[in-house]
């Protein structure tokens, strides 16, 4: 059974959002809906305004999107399987160059070891279909307290705060 | 070489500690094999034919004594005694339990040695030129930048999880020894007209079964911006390359199907977003880098003592292992590990303590793993060279075989390894068995045999001299020969001689392809040379006349 978990190893059992899927044509109009990118594609972008969330694959364009991206609040992103790194490249692209600053979602199939990339990435929500203990869960959240690179937490690169 | 702080050391013990609960989550069915398998890989192992295997890291082939006994250590307590070095300069031990894996790495961490990402669909061990610092001709030194590489690739939160694996190699000088263009991302130092240090970068080369010599992307991307490119030539790779093929992810194909220059706009594209950004390096992370690789304390050489009198074999080992050094007095010693009987880059536990007291009596307490399979004393005083052969030789590390027919280059093949299509370690051990008369191999000098037991090209047989390729017919081995690879900065791929052979077979074939080079060449010239001018029918007339 899939759990909704947040960046700091919380569990949301009320939360109203849900992914559309693509063949849900109407799906727009659901105000907790992420509407897959390629459904807004089809109808030219007309929807702006009923669009609330948003629903992006490895195959999306955000560069394509960013219009739209400026606009809403939520989105998430589609895990095909947990070895489909693409969505943490979505994640850098949508929080970096995008300066998109609503929430984001990793969906689909993901796997707690996951989580702490995905939170470097951006990624603040989880859907994690697996059936681990929530007192487990939150080993996941912070394994590491040095990390190399420049992420979301620490903007600067280990190598301009080392001391 | 470069020390860890506590940053580096925090991070390797949490990492051991995640492993750790991995692996017992695995065994306590947690986690599924699917979900286990890239975070077992991530950390270097495999579940083999026979028993698990772990690849462990040697960053850019670089190791302390110290490091040396505890990986002596380490296959006494945990494994049979011996382990194996790869051509990617990593170690690996073929026999350790499951269970103890994170034990192991839990000692490897004490002496600041690691398996993450040594295998997986990530960016792998950052290999380097196994006479970086030392060699004549260097443009720079190569080694603070793999430094700085190894760290960014380091649990890099973007690239884990990649279409597949991805191998860089940097050399810094023009020879290339570090067979940059045969790598997911070959990067070759260079200094402009102004003396600033940069890159060449290449990507797109590779072996496997879709060989390809790399492709320049760009002619030079001064240093400092190294990370930001990096960044960009990754996501790019990341989000285009192919995921429904695992035979055409490699970054190679994607730079095949897009042409080099469509793939070097895209990723200029990428880079406009980072490039001056935050990852951009500082002077002052150049220069700390830069100081972990300074020249050790060499000592004023004394006169040099001449050699005359010493026996024919002395003669033949300096000719064959020992290389020029840039600081007068001074050379680089090649210990063969590719004596007849042993399987190329096999060392015993106690070989390794020998290497390690050999290192701090002959070479400032380090050694250099070479993608050759062997291992280097790159400090070493004029002047000790007999006496450090006579240790050598007691070792049975001084078969002065460097760079000639035996000194060859072999993957684990059907002995050990679940894809083979064939043996290559008994391969290997026949031709040794056969070329074992040194003045012959002496004579005929130069030349590179590569073998691998599949066309997932582990022994790099595309860019071998001579390259043989384990093939399976109808459940027999059979072996294909190639010729005319060359890995060095003169790259190229081999072409197939003909219709494979058996087995007890291949040494013979071998000899006659060197006969006909022997018979064909021109005072001075390598085989290599010999068969570009002559091309390859001579070769395959004189092979297939004579098996028919
Ligand atoms: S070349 Fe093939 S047989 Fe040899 S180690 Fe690689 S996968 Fe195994």
């Amino acid at each position: 059974m899939s759990k909704l978990l947040d960046k700091r190893g919380q569990v949301a059992t009320d939360d109203p959002w849900r992914a559309a899927g693509a063949e849900q044509s109407d799906a727009h109009t659901e105000e907790y809906i992420f509407l897959p990118a390629a459904c807004w594609r089809e109808h030219g972008g007309v929807l702006d305004t009923d669009v609330h969330g948003l629903l992006l694959t490895g195959e999306d364009e955000p560069m394509a999107l960013a219009t739209l991206l400026s606009r809403i609040k939520h989105a998430a992103i589609q895990f095909p399987v947990f070895s489909d790194g693409r969505g943490f490249s979505l994640a850098c692209i949508l929080r970096g160059q995008l300066e998109y600053s609503g929430t984001l979602r990793a969906v689909g199939h993901i796997i707690p070891d996951q989580i702490f990339s995905l939170i470097r990435c951006g990624f603040d929500t989880f859907e994690i279909s697996c059936d681990t203990e929530e007192q487990a869960l939150m080993t996941f959240i912070k394994p590491f307290n040095v990390t190399y690179q420049a992420c979301l937490e620490y903007p600067e690169p280990l190598f301009r705060r080392r001391i | 070489m470069y020390i860890y702080d506590q940053h580096d050391k925090t991070l390797l013990s949490e990492r051991v500690t995640q492993f750790r609960s991995q692996m017992q989550r695995y065994l306590d069915g947690a986690l599924s094999d699917t979900e286990f398998l890239p975070l077992r890989l991530q950390n270097g192992l495999y579940v083999q034919r026979l028993a698990p295997m772990l690849r462990i890291n040697i960053p850019y082939g670089m190791l302390s004594s110290t490091q040396l006994r505890r990986l002596a250590q380490i296959t006494r307590t945990y494994d049979k005694g011996y382990a194996h070095f790869t051509t990617r300069q990593n170690i690996q031990l073929n026999w350790p339990v499951l269970e103890e894996v994170p034990d192991i790495l839990a000692e490897l961490a004490e002496v600041e040695m690691h398996a993450i990402q040594s295998s997986g669909n990530c960016i792998r061990n950052i290999t380097s030129d196994e006479m970086a610092g030392i060699a004549p001709d260097e443009i720079a030194d190569p080694r603070p930048w793999c430094e700085i590489l190894r760290q960014w690739s380091t649990l890099h939160p973007e690239f884990a999880f990649l279409p597949r694996k991805f191998k860089i190699a940097v050399s810094g000088s023009p020879a290339d020894q570090a067979a940059t263009q045969v790598h997911d991302i070959g990067l070759q130092l260079q200094k402009d007209e102004q003396g600033e240090i940069g890159f060449r970068v290449l990507v797109g080369g590779g072996l496997g079964r879709t060989p390809m010599i790399g492709e320049v992307i760009k002619e030079f991307l001064p240093a400092r911006h190294l990370l930001t490119y990096l960044d960009a030539i990754l996501r790019v790779y990341n989000r285009y390359g192919r995921r429904d093929n695992k035979y055409k992810a490699r970054i190679k194909i994607l730079v095949k199907a897009w042409t080099p220059k469509v793939f070097a706009e895209r990723v200029e594209e990428e880079w406009r977003h980072a490039k001056d950004g935050l990852a951009t390096l500082t002077d002052e992370e150049i220069l700390r880098a830069a100081a972990f690789f300074t020249a050790p304390n060499y000592r004023s050489p004394k006169d040099p003592v001449a050699f005359d009198a010493m026996p024919l074999a002395f003669q033949r080992w300096r000719d064959r292992n020992v290389r020029a050094h840039k600081m007068p007095g001074y050379c680089a010693v090649f210990l063969s590990l590719k004596p007849t009987g042993v399987a190329p880059g096999d060392v015993t536990d106690h070989q390794l303590e020998v290497i390690a007291d050999l290192a701090d009596e002959y070479s400032f307490g380090e050694v250099r793993i070479t993608h050759q399979q062997n291992v280097v004393l790159a400090d070493v005083l004029h002047n000790d060279l007999p006496e450090l052969w006579q240790r050598a030789r007691d070792a049975g590390f001084a078969t002065p075989n460097i760079g000639t027919l035996t000194d060859m280059i072999c993957c684990p093949g059907g002995d050990f390894c679940s894809l083979a299509n064939a043996k290559s370690i008994p391969i290997a051990e026949a031709v040794q068995r056969r070329f074992d008369d040194m003045d012959y191999l002496y004579d005929v000098g130069d030349v590179t045999l590569n073998i691998s037991g599949c066309m997932n090209a582990c022994g790099h047989h595309h860019v071998g001299n001579i390259g043989i390729l384990g093939v399976d017919k109808k459940g027999e081995e059979f072996y294909q020969i190639q010729l005319g690879g060359s890995a060095g900065s003169d790259a190229a791929l081999g072409a197939v001689l003909g219709p494979s052979f058996f087995a007890d077979q291949v040494p013979d074939v071998i000899e006659q392809i060197l006969r006909v080079y022997v018979d064909q060449r021109i005072e001075g010239e390598r085989f290599i040379d010999t068969q570009r001018r002559i091309g390859i029918a001579p070769f395959k007339e004189s092979v297939y006349v004579k098996a028919a």
